[in-house]
C-alpha cells in the first residue's frame, strides 16, 4: 500500500468531533496533564515541606508563601501541589482497580448467563440499591479511618457500573457469528473469554473508567472532607478542605484546595467526554 | 450408498413465545462425504435453525443428530469435545464471521489447532498446514495473515471464513447463507470456491441458501424447506429442470432467466401458500 497514512494521533485527533477539539477538549486535556506531571514530579519541586510547622500561621497569600498559610503554619501551596499525588494517584488506583473487578464479573455473568449472572447481578444490584456515598461513608467508618480503607470503601461502591456495562456487552457479542465459530472450533470458555470477548469490549470500558477518573477522586476527597480518609498531617485536599472549615474566614484555606480538586474532576470529565466521542461516534451529545 | 457422515432425524425446533413459534417440524435427511446438498427456501423457512441445530449450537426439541455413527451433544458452556469438532459451519453475515481484533493468520491458526487436537497423529496433512498456504488456497495474498479483518471485502472474509472453517478438517461443513450478503458477482465465485475446497477436502457440504440459481451451480442435491418442513427433495438438475411441489414452481418461477425469452419472473402474491401435506419424492 503506497497511500500515504496519517499518523494516528492525527486520526485520533480527526475522530474527535470538531466542537470539541477546540478549546474544551484541548483545554482539559491540557490542565489534566499538568496535574498528572504534578502529581509525579509534584513533591519535588515544592518550595517548603508540605507538613513543615513554623509561626506564622494564617498568612495571607503573599510572594513567599503563594497560598498563604495554614492553621499550623504550614505551606499551604506546598500542601496542594504535594496532594495531587495522593488524590490523584489513588483515584486512578480506583477506577482501574474498580474496571477491572466489575469487567471480570461482568463478563463472568454475561458469558456464562444462568445461575451464574443471577448471582452475580443480584449482587451487583445489592450494592447499586444502596446511595453510593453513604454505603461508601458507612464501609469506611466499620473499617476506621485511614486513607487505603478509603479506597477500599470506594472500590465498593464503585465496581457495579462496570459490571452493569460489561455484562451488557458480553451479551450481545455472545451471540456474535465469530463467538459460535469459536466455539466450534472448541475453544474452552477460557479461551473464548481471552480472545473473543475481552478485546471487543475493552475499548468502551476504558473509555468509561476514564469517565470515571474525576468522579473517584470527587468520591476520595469526600471521604476525606468526612474524616473517613486521610489523617489529619497528611496533604489530602479533602481533609484540607476539612480543617479549613474551621477557619472559615480565612479564605484561602478553602479555596486552593477546592480549585485543585474542581480542576481536577472537570478535566477529566471533558476528557473522557472528548474520548466518548471519539469512540463512538453515533452516541447523542448533549 | 455409503454410511452418511451427519444425519438428521425428525428434527423438531419450536421457539419459545404464546404460542411457540414451530421452526423447523420433522425433518430428517443425511448428509454423505463428498457431496453437495443445498437446502433452499425463503426467508424465515427454518433453514438457519437447521444449520444451528447441526452444528450443535441449538438444542432441538425433539428429534436426533447423528455424527458418525453417534449423537451429536449440543454445545454447553464447558466447551466442545475436541473429537466433535469435525463438523464446522461458515456464518451469514461476513460483518461478523471474523473477530475484528484479532489478525486473520490467527484466526486461521485455530482451525489448524483444532484438526491437531481432534486428529493427532492419525492425522493425514493432506491440506494446507500453515495460515499462509490457507490464505494461498484461497486465492489471497499469504501476507494478507498479518491483517486485521477491517482491511478485508465482504467476499474476501467469507473465503477467510471458510479456509478457518476447513483448516479444522472438518467431515462436513455448513455453509448458512454464506453468499447472502455477497453482491451478485462474488456470490458465484465464493459458492464455488466453499464446494471445490471442501469436497477437495473429502468432506460433505451443506449448502444453505434462498438463491436457487446459485445452489444449482454446485449442489448435487437439492432440499426445498418450507414452513419448517421439507417439500421437495432429488437431485439438483432434476428438481431444477423439473420441479413437483407448487412451492418450488414458484421458487423456480421467481428467478430470472437470461434466455433472450424476456420472459418477466414470476411474482407471488403476498398471503399465498403451499400445501404442507404434499410433500413429493
Amino acid at each position: 500500500m503506497d497511500i500515504p497514512r496519517r499518523s494516528w494521533t492525527r486520526r485520533l485527533w480527526r475522530k474527535i468531533p470538531r466542537e470539541m477539539r477546540m478549546p474544551v477538549g484541548a483545554l482539559a486535556f491540557f490542565v489534566a496533564l499538568v496535574w498528572v506531571i504534578l502529581c509525579i514530579i509534584g513533591p519535588s519541586i515544592v518550595p517548603f515541606d508540605p507538613l513543615a510547622q513554623n509561626l506564622q500561621r494564617f498568612l495571607e497569600p503573599n510572594s513567599v508563601n503563594w497560598f498563604g498559610t495554614d492553621e499550623l503554619g504550614r505551606d499551604l501551596y506546598s500542601r496542594v501541589i504535594a496532594g495531587a499525588r495522593i488524590t490523584i494517584s489513588l483515584a486512578l488506583m480506583l477506577v482501574v482497580a474498580s474496571m477491572l473487578i466489575g469487567s471480570i464479573i461482568g463478563v463472568l455473568a454475561g458469558f456464562f448467563g444462568r445461575w451464574v449472572d443471577e448471582v452475580l447481578m443480584r449482587l451487583t444490584d445489592i450494592v447499586l440499591a444502596f446511595p453510593t456515598v453513604i454505603l461508601a461513608m458507612v464501609t469506611a467508618a466499620a473499617l476506621g479511618a485511614s486513607l487505603f480503607n478509603a479506597v477500599l470503601a470506594a472500590l465498593i461502591v464503585s465496581w457495579p457500573p462496570y459490571a452493569r456495562v460489561v455484562r451488557s456487552m458480553v451479551l450481545s457479542l455472545r451471540e456474535a457469528d465469530f463467538v459460535s465459530s469459536g466455539r466450534l472450533l472448541g475453544f474452552s470458555p477460557m479461551k473464548s473469554m481471552r480472545l473473543d470477548i475481552v478485546p471487543n469490549v475493552a475499548g468502551p470500558t476504558l473509555v468509561m473508567a476514564s469517565l470515571d477518573i474525576g468522579n473517584a477522586a470527587l468520591l476520595l476527597s469526600g471521604l476525606s472532607f468526612l474524616g473517613l480518609g486521610a489523617k489529619p498531617p497528611t496533604p489530602e485536599w479533602g481533609s484540607m478542605i476539612s480543617a479549613a472549615l474551621s477557619n472559615f474566614d480565612k479564605w484561602w484555606l478553602g479555596l486552593f484546595p477546592g480549585l485543585a480538586i474542581s480542576t481536577v474532576v472537570i478535566a477529566f470529565n471533558f476528557i473522557g467526554d472528548a474520548l466518548r466521542d471519539a469512540f463512538d461516534p453515533e452516541a447523542v451529545r448533549v | 450408498m455409503s454410511e452418511p457422515v451427519l444425519s438428521v432425524h425428525d428434527v423438531v425446533v419450536d421457539y419459545p413465545g404464546r404460542p411457540p413459534t414451530r421452526a423447523v417440524d420433522g425433518v430428517s435427511f443425511d448428509i454423505h462425504t463428498g457431496e453437495v446438498v443445498g437446502l433452499v427456501g425463503e426467508s424465515g423457512c427454518g433453514k438457519s435453525t437447521m444449520a444451528r441445530v447441526l452444528t450443535g449450537l441449538l438444542k432441538p426439541n425433539a428429534g436426533t443428530v447423528i455424527y458418525r455413527g453417534e449423537e451429536l451433544r449440543p454445545l454447553g458452556l464447558g466447551g466442545r469435545a475436541p473429537d466433535s469438532t469435525g463438523v464446522q459451519m461458515v456464518f451469514q453475515d461476513p460483518g461478523s464471521s471474523l473477530n475484528p481484533r484479532r489478525r486473520i493468520g490467527s484466526q486461521i491458526q485455530d482451525g489448524l489447532d483444532a484438526a491437531k487436537r481432534r486428529l493427532g497423529a492419525t492425522d493425514a496433512k493432506d491440506r494446507p498446514q500453515t495460515p499462509q498456504e490457507w490464505l494461498e488456497r484461497i486465492g489471497m495474498d499469504p501476507e494478507d495473515a498479518q491483517r486485521y479483518p477491517r482491511s478485508f471485502s465482504g467476499g474476501q472474509r467469507q473465503r477467510i471464513a471458510t479456509a478457518r472453517a476447513l483448516a479444522a478438517a472438518p467431515d462436513v461443513l455448513i455453509g448458512d447463507e454464506p453468499i447472502s450478503s455477497l453482491d451478485a458477482s462474488t456470490q458465484a465465485l465464493i459458492a464455488y470456491v466453499m464446494s471445490t475446497l471442501t469436497i477437495a477436502q473429502g468432506a460433505g457440504m451443506l449448502f444453505i441458501s434462498h438463491d436457487l440459481a446459485v445452489v444449482r451451480l454446485i449442489a448435487d442435491r437439492l432440499l426445498v424447506m418450507y414452513k419448517g418442513r421439507i417439500v421437495e427433495r432429488g437431485p439438483a438438475q432434476k428438481i431444477w429442470a423439473d420441479p413437483q411441489h407448487p412451492y418450488t414452481k414458484a421458487l423456480l418461477g421467481a428467478i430470472p432467466l437470461p434466455d433472450g425469452a424476456q420472459r418477466m419472473p414470476t411474482v407471488t402474491p403476498p398471503g399465498t401458500s403451499y400445501p404442507l401435506d404434499e410433500i413429493v419424492r
